[in-house]
């Protein structure tokens, strides 16, 4: 029953990110935005070793963002995914330890290709007429910029926060 | 096999690329679609309320405020209220020109205008499109309300805000008009009714064109829906003229539009039902 629970909840967190996502960080930003919510809470469950968690995190995030999403289904999907196999594959074959500079690195180099792949993506449909041709990559490569800085302290900033809570640094 | 982590619960370097196709061809061959209409007619109601939440004319009623900042608080309101009334004075004296130059010339004329009750289905904006990159809302109704490809939106005074443009079974997507790739036929509300066609320009604003040259345009004319769009009745109302741009070497000119709504202050649409 707890279990049932646990899980349960994680999916209500899931949907509740994906609707705080397009409901209110979208429509804060003029151009795009500059924190991408799913990909975050997916970094971060990678990052604390909960790396099925993070997965199927990413998975139901993303096939819902993607359904809101007026680009042909699977491009942010994809994108997403692209963004988190770097971060998994920085994680597990090049830094192998958990220290902040690694989580700098690896969180900004996740980011920068999940925006890569995504803008590649765009790329690609406009040359196909599927997107419109008034798609701005300035503004797109500066707000990339500021969300892989965004992403990088805070990814840094909770698994450092968890690491001393699991330490009981916190515990009075 | 290489293996990402080393536990019970390993996973395998494929199993990322096998979920994406899955997950993609699951979609694309419509067997989640039940799911899918589930989980969205699940956080449509949040979403709604949550965007209507987020907009800046419900976020400034929210905070406290001093006595000095009610009065002006109370003056913003006014203006917006008399901002509305003219609005509504403007369209109504529009539709009433067009009736009356309807019924003058043919008597069929009014016979169509009868025959042409809008029926409408009101719906909620829920939120922006997931990039956010041009103007684009969802809304919580779709093809089992009556939505489909190419129904013109309205706010509830009439005013053309979009097309429909994907629609899925309890929502749709929404192309604005003041997005860059939107195309509505017009007329201008002047002695000529000069026709053009009405575009976004800069995902802000509207630019009518092709209006003949020698076609007489003023400052605030009202330009509304020719009609001659599938599925769009005649009569919407999309923008005032701002500024004529006339260049004596061409077969047209152009007017910038100012259109009658603004994005963010939207939440409550219809859409026009054939």
């Amino acid at each position: 029953m707890k279990i049932f629970l646990r899980e349960f909840l994680w999916i209500l967190l899931i949907l509740a990110v994906v609707v705080l996502h397009v409901s209110v960080v979208n429509t804060f930003f003029v151009q795009y935005p500059i924190v991408h919510l799913i990909l975050l809470v997916a970094f971060f469950f990678c990052a604390v070793d909960m790396i099925p968690r993070g997965l199927l995190s990413l998975a139901i995030g993303g096939y819902l963002l993607d359904l809101f999403s007026s680009f042909p289904f699977g491009v942010t999907l994809v994108s997403l995914f692209v963004g988190l196999g770097t971060f998994l594959f920085l994680q597990h074959t090049v830094f192998k330890n958990k220290a902040l500079h690694a989580m700098v690195i690896n969180a900004s180099l996740a980011t920068i290709a999940f925006q890569a792949t995504f803008l590649l993506f765009i790329w690609i449909l406009q040359q196909l007429t599927i997107v419109s041709a008034a798609f701005q990559f300035v503004p797109a490569f500066q707000s990339a910029g500021i969300q892989v800085a965004v992403h990088a302290i805070l990814i840094t900033l909770f698994t450092a926060l968890f690491t001393l809570w699991k330490r009981r640094v916190f515990a009075v | 096999m290489p293996y990402l982590i080393d536990n019970t619960r390993s996973i395998r370097w494929w199993h990322i690329p096998a979920l994406l196709i899955a997950l993609v061809f699951l979609h694309y061959t419509h067997i989640l679609t039940p799911l899918e209409n589930l989980l969205t007619r699940l956080i449509q109601p949040i979403q709604s309320r949550v965007y209507a939440a987020t907009q800046p004319h419900t976020l400034i009623a929210a905070t406290d405020a001093s006595v000095e900042d009610l009065s002006k608080q109370e003056l913003i309101t006014e203006y917006k209220t008399l901002e509305e009334r003219t609005q509504q004075l403007l369209i109504e004296n529009t539709r009433l020109r067009t009736v009356i130059e309807e019924s003058e010339l043919l008597k069929e004329q009014i016979a169509f205008l009868e025959e042409h009750q809008f029926r409408y289905v009101n719906a909620r904006i829920t939120s922006v499109s997931t990039e956010n990159i041009s103007p684009t809302v969802i809304i919580n109704k779709g093809a089992s309300e009556g939505a489909i490809l190419g129904l013109p939106v309205v706010i509830s005074n009439g005013v053309l805000i979009g097309i429909i443009t994907d629609v899925q079974d309890y929502s749709s997507e929404v192309r604005l008009v003041t997005n860059v790739d939107s195309r509505v036929s017009a007329l201008l509300q002047n002695q000529a009714q000069s026709p053009g066609i009405v575009k976004g320009e800069h995902n802000l604003s509207l630019v009518m064109d092709f209006v003949p040259q020698l076609d007489i345009v003023s400052v605030y004319d009202s330009v509304f829906t020719s009609g001659a769009d599938p599925l769009i009745p005649q009569g919407l109302l999309i923008g005032q003229v701002q500024e004529v741009k006339k260049e004596p070497s061409s077969l047209f000119q152009q007017a910038i539009l100012k259109p009658f709504f603004h994005q963010t202050e939207i939440s409550i649409v219809s859409f026009i039902l054939p």
